[in-house]
């Protein structure tokens, strides 16, 4: 029973409401879903400073040893006299490399790649060498960080 | 119809079934847990009956520790209860006292053993009957919650001067106070959602180095350790002012929600109006 | 940019051919007014309130682990840790006590309005079915926490369950797999807390909320109606705007409590001490008063008793109305109901 006049108040009255509305609810999920994502990103756990110790007994010449370090497989190697230490990922795809000591080279199982005693690419699809740990060998115990 | 009834009557008689034995489940816990010490001395005459009393109403009690913690003996066997192949001592020598206690106060009987009132009774300064031991200060069954108001001058110049006791007291005095302060602190912050276990802990700690240091009876060594616990104190109070910090924030980020979404209610309100308007 | 909204939806028409006079049928469907009250939008309330539920708890298990070793861990971790873990479990905490505040509300004013009665005696039934639900969440979900209260909780639960009389036995068993809570444990309440029991009320919600729509609200009319030309209004968008504005006072509130009143953590479960004070949440104070009143059996036979009573009670009612006509017996057993269940309550909460 509204009159015209009555109704177009009602109408723009309306529209403004539902437009206010509108911007406020898209503020209010924005607020909601921000803790959201952020609750889905778990913050890192911190393991710097982690330092694995390992006899030079257990790494004979042309062997290896293998360990864990901030809960990424490595390896520590003893090419020809000398220890070089690697994390044991691939840094194609993320496969774990293995150490061939008869022909002191890094082969990944799953591309075929190989990777020199030094850690860098001979051949296969890998953007970069292996990732080098600090060695630091002392009286008969490597540590490595 | 049948079936009603059927319902009806179970409800009726399970109310009515339930009467007699509701005051036996009342306590159950409490009832399971009384040893025989305590059920028979209870109703012992006069001087039998008196440690249950004052037993009762001791911090012992509260924390759960029963005769048997101290006495020992087999709290479940009436006929063994007092056997001293059980380990049942009844009164403890004075001599005995420190170590008497010293079974589970382990850090404070060491210190007490190093102070002045225990070499007194071992190079024979005092007559045995008088030397001082835990009971001298703490009493025997009605034992309480230790605090400061235990360094008094009535119980102190029983034997000697206040003026050393003093001097005890009021280097605690203040550093308790500061620690009683920093644990309801404490207390605040964790109820507000902080994670403070790591510094209830290290609380934890500091509080034990203060409380065993009581017993020493070593007036520089007091003043020397509280000074430090002091400091310690004074460094952890940075920590919490960052969780206070982090409490204050989330309040404002709360006001914050609150007042947009009083906002956006109010617009709700007026748009629902216009509806409403038109219907009426 | 109308065009292509005008092409997108005629896309959406061949491709997914749902009259659109189902929509509007469906979310036009007249309101009676009497519905403007909000304690006749308590079924509505605890409907989001679920909603929120489902959210939050679907968040919690991205880091929730249900193994006994890790589970206080993995809860202290969303607590202290997780940017914004201590806001999601705060509101699933707080959320879920104003779930069952609403639900028990809706039970109170669909009793008291007669609402159960023919022919929606079915639609209270499965009401009921709704409420037993909530509460068997409130309680598996209090227990996945695994500390202390939450262990010991469990335990004299499922040692009260032995005393149902006949199947008791398999029932604790079935419910600890095992003889003591374990492990065996947690992962069955964890999977009725997030499947069983979501699937079942699920289930429930959509019939109750189909039959409502069925059979239509109580057709009610107050005093101060009558003034208004209207007996309906539009479910949308009359009827969805109050209820958009009761879900946002109830995110006020819930806000102000997540805020205040964070989510604590006691100290992690231990097998081998109980503590002194054990004591459910406070929806279950009634049941626990009871049954330290009574003897096992007959404490558990009585909890059984009073369920149906709940759950046929528009029978029972019909019986009542039939031999005394007009008398509101129903409502005064009602309030004697009432009364009983706030004393237990209140009786426990101070003891």
């Amino acid at each position: 029973m509204n009159l015209p006049m009555e109704e177009l108040a009602i109408n723009s009255r309306r529209r403004f409401l539902s437009t206010c509305l509108g911007f406020l609810g898209a503020f209010l999920a924005g607020g909601f879903l921000y803790p959201v994502f952020s609750f889905l990103q778990p913050p890192a756990r911190k393991k710097n400073g982690e330092i694995v110790k390992i006899p030079k007994a257990d790494v004979p010449l042309g062997g290896m040893q293998r360990f864990h370090i901030r809960g990424i497989p490595a390896t520590v190697i003893n090419s020809q006299g000398t220890y070089a230490a690697f994390s044991l990922v691939c840094s194609h795809l993320g496969c774990l490399v293995t150490w061939d000591g008869a022909k002191d080279q890094f082969i990944c199982p799953c591309h075929g790649a190989k990777f020199a005693s030094d850690g860098h690419v001979i051949s296969g699809p890998p953007p970069k060498g292996l990732e080098q740990l600090k060695v630091d060998v002392k009286e008969d115990e490597i540590w490595i960080s | 119809m049948d079936f009603v009834n059927i319902l009806c009557t179970i409800f009726v008689a399970s109310l009515w079934f339930s009467t007699p034995f509701s005051l036996h489940a009342l306590e159950p816990a409490i009832r399971e847990s009384e040893s025989t010490c305590v059920s028979c001395h209870r109703d012992l005459e006069g001087m039998l009956s008196e440690p249950v009393r004052l037993w009762e109403k001791s911090i012992h009690h509260d924390m759960g520790n029963g005769c048997e913690g101290c006495h020992g003996g087999d709290k479940n066997d009436p006929a063994e209860a007092m056997s001293p192949q059980k380990g049942f001592v009844g009164v403890p020598s004075t001599d005995k006292i420190v170590d008497f206690c010293g079974k589970c106060h382990v850090g404070v009987s060491e210190n007490f053993k190093k102070s002045v009132h225990f070499q007194a009774s071992q190079t024979n300064l005092l007559q045995k009957k008088n030397t001082p031991t835990c009971v001298t200060c703490h009493r025997s069954h009605d034992i309480h919650k230790a605090s400061l108001d235990l360094i008094n001058e009535s119980l102190c110049s029983t034997c000697h001067s206040f003026e050393n006791p003093k001097r005890i007291k009021e280097a605690f005095a203040s550093t308790e106070l500061s620690l009683e302060h920093r644990k309801e602190d404490l207390n605040y912050l964790e109820r507000r959602g902080m994670s403070v276990k790591k510094l209830k802990e290290k609380h934890f700690a500091l509080r034990n180095t203060l409380h065993q240091l009581t017993h020493t009876f070593d007036v520089p060594e007091i003043q020397n350790k509280t000074h430090s616990v002091n400091e310690a104190l004074q460094t952890t109070g940075n920590d919490l002012k960052v969780l206070h910090r982090n409490i204050h924030r989330r309040w404002w980020v709360g006001l914050g929600v609150a007042c947009f979404l009083v906002i956006f209610i109010v617009v709700l309100v007026k748009l629902l109006k216009t509806y409403e308007d038109d219907a009426s | 940019m109308k065009k292509r909204l005008d092409q997108l939806k005629a896309w959406l028409k061949t491709s997914a051919p749902i009259p659109e006079e189902f929509f509007r049928k469906v979310s036009s469907e007249p309101v009676p007014h009497h519905l403007k009250r909000w304690w006749f939008c308590l079924g509505g309330t605890a409907a989001y309130l679920f909603l929120i539920q489902v959210i939050t708890g679907l968040l919690l298990t991205f880091y929730y682990v249900p193994e006994p070793g890790h589970a206080y861990d993995s809860v202290y971790r969303i607590t202290y840790e997780i940017p914004f873990g201590w806001v999601i479990r705060s509101i699933h905490k707080w959320s879920s006590h104003l779930f069952i505040i609403a639900v028990i509300l809706h039970v109170f004013r669909v009793f008291f309005t007669g609402a159960y009665r023919k022919p929606r005696e079915l639609n209270w039934m499965i009401g009921c079915g709704i409420l037993f639900c909530v509460l068997t969440f409130g309680f598996t979900g209090y227990s996945l926490i695994y500390e202390q209260l939450s262990y010991w909780g469990a335990t004299v639960a499922a040692n009260l369950t032995q005393n149902v009389p006949l199947i008791g036995e398999y029932l604790a068993r079935f419910m600890r797999g095992g003889d003591t809570v374990e492990e065996n444990t947690l992962t069955r309440f964890f999977i009725f807390h997030i499947a069983l029991l979501p699937l079942a009320i699920t289930i429930l919600l959509t019939i109750h909320i189909t039959l409502i729509r069925l059979l239509g609200v109580t057709e009610l009319r107050f005093e101060d109606d009558r003034e208004h030309s209207t007996s309906h209004v539009p479910f949308f968008p009359n009827h969805f705007l109050r209820e958009t504005i009761i879900a946002s006072c109830i995110a006020l509130v819930i806000t102000f409590l997540v805020v205040f009143f964070p989510a604590g953590l006691g100290l992690p479960a231990d097998p081998f001490v109980t503590p002194a004070h054990i004591k459910p949440e406070w929806y279950f104070y009634f049941t626990f008063r009871w049954l330290k009143i009574s003897s096992l059996t007959v404490g558990v036979l009585g909890t059984g008793a009073a369920a149906a009573l709940l759950v046929f009670w528009p029978f029972i009612d019909r019986k009542i109305e039939k031999h005394f006509p007009g008398k509101d017996i129903s409502i005064w057993l009602g309030i004697i109901a009432i009364a009983t269940l706030l004393v237990f309550t209140v009786w426990e909460a101070l003891v």
